[in-house]
């Protein structure tokens, strides 16, 4: 039997945002939130997802800037982001485990902290017994 | 030159700490219904435990809720209790505040950085020990030190090659990158936003310096000292590593900087903008209290930088005098900013009294 291909990470980057925009449980949420977040694996590849005030918007390709104060750009230095939207770990941990790299980081951490709620809260309605999910004890 | 001593709390003004309390929970933004949990340190609580009771009542004024957790110092990466943790999660600020042990709980631990990268929590260092608060540099109006960042700031253009040169014999390149330069929380916000970290007193704008900084720096004081020496310390910096000359005083820090786990990179460069912030009372407090924010005193930092360059130790130099130069264009001469005269500047100080006197460094 051939090996199956394993999914790739923007592809499940992709497919989170879908779940977490046609869930019930999120309307509330979406109706408060306006992120541009775009998105380059350790490959180079790049996903553009909006999500707000104008609806929501995913496609390949680099929409926005690195300098972008009013958006994120997430770099992956390396593999995370199938680990953050399968929510086995957090955004914060990824950058600290030097895995996620976010251009200017310090003048964004109003917004890296408010996209990092709205993915938990996503998580949480999407993906059941996720990691990140577990009570610490 | 000696450092001053700081005496304990004794002959503190009450009333300059509350006004200082009341100062530094405006700038940090402090909302009705916020809960902030104040981490002072065992040390700290014994040398002055009425800096906790003017930032309670300070909060209360502003309708936040405080809670109080006495711990020890942590270190660089030290990690808080779990049940700690949590409450860094949960909560809208947290500040530290320590004393011979400063930072009990950094910027640079998993705790902390979570709990501002994942929750938004504003992570607050009142850095200076016992009295700190009621410092002339605490009590400066935060809208002229962020007035002075701002004047600063518009010079350091992406790309632009900053120079810092001093009478001791620093020469100090490196290439700016706009969108690397930060003011605790950011220069362009009037407050501090979710997520952010900051030193207090207010006064620093910091700068990440990527790779290929070059150079000499000839330091008077590093990080750690609590004297200016008579004789500058010689470092090299070649593609952003840093080397001291070898002496008595740089054995430990050259030995702790070749250990494979330790870094000598040169991670940050700060840049003091609060004239009222002291060099010679910094260096008699503790983590060199409101020296840093000393306008025109550079820091040169090296080791550990969160979620980009890890190391469990950290040095650093400060030039206190420098000439700083942007693409050629003069912004700092002998340790006087060029800000401090500049007319919007001063406008804005006016709005507190006599800008001739508010924009006078102190020693």
């Amino acid at each position: 039997m051939p090996a199956t291909e394993p999914t790739k990470p923007l592809t499940i980057v992709r497919s989170f945002f879908e779940a977490v925009v046609g869930n019930s449980k999120m309307s509330e949420e979406l109706e408060q939130v306006d992120f541009r977040v775009q998105f380059r694996t350790v490959d180079g590849e790049v996903l553009y997802v909006g999500v707000g005030r104008n609806g929501f918007e995913v496609h390949e390709g680099e929409e926005i800037a690195e300098d972008d104060l009013g958006a994120l750009y997430l770099v992956e230095a390396s593999g995370c982001f199938a680990d953050i939207f399968r929510g086995e770990t957090t955004i914060g941990n990824a950058i600290f485990d030097h895995k996620l790299r976010i251009p200017g980081y310090r003048n964004k951490e109003p917004l890296i902290g408010a996209f990092s709620r709205f993915v938990r809260l996503g998580i949480w309605a999407t993906v059941p017994g996720a990691t990140i999910l577990r009570p610490a004890k | 030159m000696n450092s001053t001593p700081v005496s304990p709390s004794s002959d503190q003004d009450s009333d300059a700490l509350l006004q200082g309390a009341r100062a530094c929970l405006t700038y940090l933004g402090v909302c009705p219904g916020e809960q902030i949990v104040l981490l002072p340190t065992f040390d700290f609580m014994e040398a002055d435990p009425e800096t906790v009771h003017v930032l309670r009542a300070a909060a209360k004024e502003l309708g936040a809720e405080t809670t109080v957790a006495l711990i020890e110092s942590l270190g660089t990466h030290g990690e808080p209790t779990e049940a700690l943790a949590r409450a860094l999660d949960r909560c809208d600020m947290f500040i530290g505040i320590g004393n011979k042990t400063p930072n009990p709980i950094t910027g640079h631990c998993r705790s902390a950085l979570t709990a501002r990268w994942d929750f938004g929590a504003r992570q607050v260092d009142l850095r200076g020990g016992p009295g700190v608060l009621a410092t002339q540099c605490s009590l400066f109006p935060a809208e002229i030190t962020l007035a002075i960042a701002r004047e600063v700031n518009a010079v350091l253009k992406d790309g632009a090659e900053i120079r810092i040169r001093d009478e001791d014999g620093t020469d100090f390149r490196y290439s700016v990158h706009a969108g690397e330069v930060f003011f605790g929380g950011s220069v362009d916000r009037d407050t501090f936003a979710a997520g952010q970290r900051i030193d207090w007193p207010l006064g620093q704008l910091m700068m990440h310096v990527s790779e290929g900084s070059e150079g000499s720096i000839a330091s008077r004081c590093l990080k750690g000292m609590r004297e200016v020496l008579d004789r500058p310390i010689l470092g090299e910096v070649r593609d952003g590593h840093y080397r001291l000359e070898e002496r008595a005083e740089t054995a430990e820090i050259n030995s702790q900087m070749a250990k494979p786990h330790n870094s000598d990179l040169v991670s940050k460069l700060f840049l003091g903008v609060n004239p009222k912030g002291s060099v010679t009372e910094g260096l008699g407090r503790s983590n060199v209290g409101n020296l840093p924010q000393s306008s025109g005193v550079v820091y040169v930092a090296v080791g550990d930088k969160a979620g980009l360059i890890s190391s469990d130790f950290q040095t650093g130099a400060y030039i206190f005098k420098p000439d700083i130069e942007v693409n050629g264009q003069v912004i700092c001469r002998r340790g006087r900013l060029s800000a401090l005269d500049s007319p919007k500047v001063r406008e804005i100080a006016a709005k507190y009294g006599d800008p001739d006197e508010l924009l006078t460094q102190i020693p």
